[in-house]
């Protein structure tokens, strides 16, 4: 079922995607005109408010948007040049967990509390791996949960998820995605619960995992020093669309952006002059997904907004060679990070 | 700031766990998840508690909270061990000791509104009038940076970081005096954790409050905790002023911790030591320091006493013999 040339270098194609929530407060659009690529074998850093869409966004692409309140509205998400939005739920279970894996934000949400964790990871290698024997899949198990920096696995492999700490439900989740592995992974901030020691570990097995295999992984975070050491490119969401996309060290040197530019400037360093002081948020609130302005999502925060910014919204555009930026005054931009 | 009175004390405090189905009468280990822990919580202080994930902090709060009883120690709240309270003494500590956990999705009832989420555990005390329980859920939602509007939505309409504020504000509608806030802010995006941060700051000024914040963000840590506390496979490890912690750390752990926290520039790479690929576990914890095997200093002295949790300069404390 192939309708276009799958692009070369490129794993995923998001074309146009909107997915809308119908509540009583009118409709939310969590994710709203998204067009976005993975490339192959990349780290796609994705950041972004909380409420910003991007959970959503990955929840789109493994068709997995809670319903019947949620759906997918429009746009096309192609893997290998097959459109994932068209094919039957029969045919995308056939993708899931082998070709594309998600590690969901919430632990909580994907272990199920009655059965032990070697059950559930056993449970999801009959799947990706069909031709293995019993005892083949304790041992891929057992290798799984060292893979994650989880010791003595064997004797984890008995534990139910109560049982093991945050961190540790955490890695289970992971282990459990990375069991194919598949050829993309939807990492939705796979380390909100480790401590630097063990999610540095964590990172590194993901960019072997691109660096061995080739395995592309969109990395979701609110951590902007994850995203430096670890990401080729990122993607910067706001209100439910993309408001900057570049190579990593442009973001960092120079953010096209005010909303990017004043998420940098929140990031608490350890730098002792500035130890105890007050950390920097980004003034304002959200805004409301169900009541959005006409005129760009982010004006009324933004210290350099003017008329035209409230008015229209700016579509983004290709601002310098592989640098996009939604934004009126891409220029003017620096000026923020100057103190 | 502190005060010399603490408002908590925790004493020799020990958790262990068996191993393996609950139910299962086979051969069972031990989880050593904390071992002898002392340490006091100051009034209007802010301890901030980090280590390794599985190393025993989200233990040490449920032990504080009442939910597990400890294996060994004691735990006192304004000087009463917690294991003896009358039962209205008890009724009074869990209003006045508040938490917030790692995952805010669990804590949060699904079929609830928030309003009445919020209000919870203001209501187990009194029951409210609707105007009052109206208003008052909108200054909390307000007071954790939410519309006050929000209060007749339900928590699935929420994001992930938006469920762990609606969590803050329930925890505070009691007026607590001391919170244990368990990875409070790991779900939030940085500029909405420095509004959490601050907004946890300026409820202390104004009210007090003594807070033990367990969290894996060094430096969400290091700017809003007065002091450190640095935990390692169910152990006290170091313990001191925040910025003494962080500008020269006394414990090997905590200098690769401070080494592995990643900075916000892709042109600086910082150089995380590799560590050593066997495991130590808390089933099997290590002889005599339970850092050695991953230690770069470790002597022979190392595997064969525990070392002694001592105060190595004021008010900064260390276990570890090559100190
Ligand atoms: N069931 C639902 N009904 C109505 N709105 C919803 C529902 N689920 C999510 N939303 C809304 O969709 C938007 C996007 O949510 P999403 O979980 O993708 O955010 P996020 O960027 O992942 O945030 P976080 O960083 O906090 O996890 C949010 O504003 C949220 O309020
Ligand atoms: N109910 C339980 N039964 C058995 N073992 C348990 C139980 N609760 C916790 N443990 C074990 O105790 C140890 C400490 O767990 P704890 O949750 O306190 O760690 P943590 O420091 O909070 O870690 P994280 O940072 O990952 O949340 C772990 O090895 C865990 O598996
Ligand atoms: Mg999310
Ligand atoms: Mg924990």
């Amino acid at each position: 079922m192939t309708d276009v040339e799958a692009r070369p270098n490129v794993a995923l194609e998001i074309d146009d995607l909107t997915t809308v929530f119908r509540s009583r407060h009118g409709v939310v659009r969590a994710v709203d005109g998204v067009s976005l690529e993975v490339r192959k074998g990349e780290m796609l850093g994705v950041v972004g408010e909380s409420g910003s869409g991007k959970s959503m966004l990955c929840l789109s692409i493994m068709r997995l948007v809670p319903g019947p309140a949620g759906r997918i509205e429009s746009g096309r998400v192609r893997l290998g040049g097959v459109d994932l939005l068209r094919l039957t739920e029969a045919e995308m279970r056939q993708y899931r967990g082998r070709r594309i894996a998600m590690i969901l934000q919430d632990p909580l949400m994907s272990l199920n509390p009655v059965y032990s964790i070697g059950n559930q990871i056993n449970e999801s290698l009959r799947i990706v791996h069909p031709g293995a024997g019993a005892k083949e899949r304790v041992q891929k198990a057992i290798e799984l949960l060292r893979s994650v920096r989880i010791p003595e696995p064997k004797d984890r492999l008995k534990a139910f998820p109560h049982q093991l700490s945050g961190g540790m439900r955490q890695r289970v989740c992971a282990a459990i995605a990375l069991s194919g592995p598949p050829e993309l992974l939807l990492a939705d901030e796979p380390t909100t619960a480790l401590d630097v020691t063990t999610q540095a570990e964590f990172l590194r097995l993901l960019r072997d995992l691109r660096d061995d295999l080739g395995v592309s992984i969109v990395l979701v975070t609110h951590d902007l020093g994850i995203v430096a050491q670890n990401c080729d490119r990122v993607a910067v969401m706001y209100g439910g669309r993309i408001v900057e996309e570049a190579p990593v060290r442009r973001v960092y040197s120079g953010p096209r952006h005010p909303y990017t530019a004043l998420l940098l400037r929140s990031v608490p360093s350890l730098e002792t002059q500035t130890l105890g002081s007050r950390l920097i948020p980004v003034d304002g609130t959200p805004p409301d997904l169900s009541q959005l302005p006409s005129g760009c999502r982010f004006a009324p925060r933004c210290p350099l907004a003017d008329a035209r910014c409230h008015a229209e919204y700016p579509p983004i555009t290709e601002i310098e060679s592989d640098h996009h930026s939604a934004c009126w005054k891409p220029g003017e931009v620096a000026s923020l990070l100057e103190v | 700031m502190t005060t010399a009175q603490p408002v908590m004390e925790i004493k020799h405090l020990t958790k262990h766990y068996a191993t393996g189905s609950p139910w299962s009468l086979r051969k069972s280990r031990t989880v050593h998840a904390v071992d002898d822990v002392s340490f006091q919580l100051g009034t209007g202080e802010t301890l901030g508690i980090v280590g390794e994930s599985g190393c025993g902090k989200t233990t040490v709060s449920r032990v504080i909270l009442g939910l597990v009883p400890p294996t060994d120690g004691q735990i006192l709240f304004q000087g009463s061990d917690i294991s003896r309270l009358s039962r209205r003494q008890r009724h009074d500590y869990r209003t006045e000791v508040q938490a917030v956990f790692q995952d805010p999705y669990g804590s949060l009832n699904p079929r609830m509104r928030v309003s009445d989420i919020i209000l919870e555990p203001r209501t187990v005390q009194r029951r409210l009038g609707r105007r009052e329980a109206k208003q008052l859920s909108g200054e909390l939602l307000e007071s954790v940076g939410l519309p006050g509007s929000m209060g007749t939505r339900f928590p699935h309409e929420f994001s992930g970081g938006q469920r762990q504020r609606l969590a803050i504000a329930r925890a505070l509608s009691v007026n607590p005096s001391v919170m244990v806030l368990d990875e409070p802010v790991s779900a939030l995006d940085v500029s909405i954790r420095a509004q959490v941060i601050n907004l946890l700051m300026d409820l202390q000024q104004e009210r007090g409050l003594s807070y033990l914040l367990i969290a894996h963000d060094l430096a969400v840590v290091a700017h809003s905790s007065h002091r450190i506390g640095v935990m390692y496979l169910g152990k006290l490890v170091e313990l001191g002023p925040s910025r003494d912690v962080v500008t020269h750390p006394l414990h090997p752990y905590t200098q690769l911790l401070l080494s592995a926290h990643p900075v916000p520039n892709p042109n600086v790479r910082p150089t995380p030591k590799q560590t050593n690929s066997e495991l130590p576990s808390p089933i099997n914890p290590p002889s005599g320091c339970r850092f050695r095997t991953r230690c770069p200093l470790a002597a022979d002295v190392c595997a064969e006493r525990e070392p002694e949790f001592r105060e190595l300069e004021p008010t900064h404390w260390v276990a570890c013999h090559m100190r």
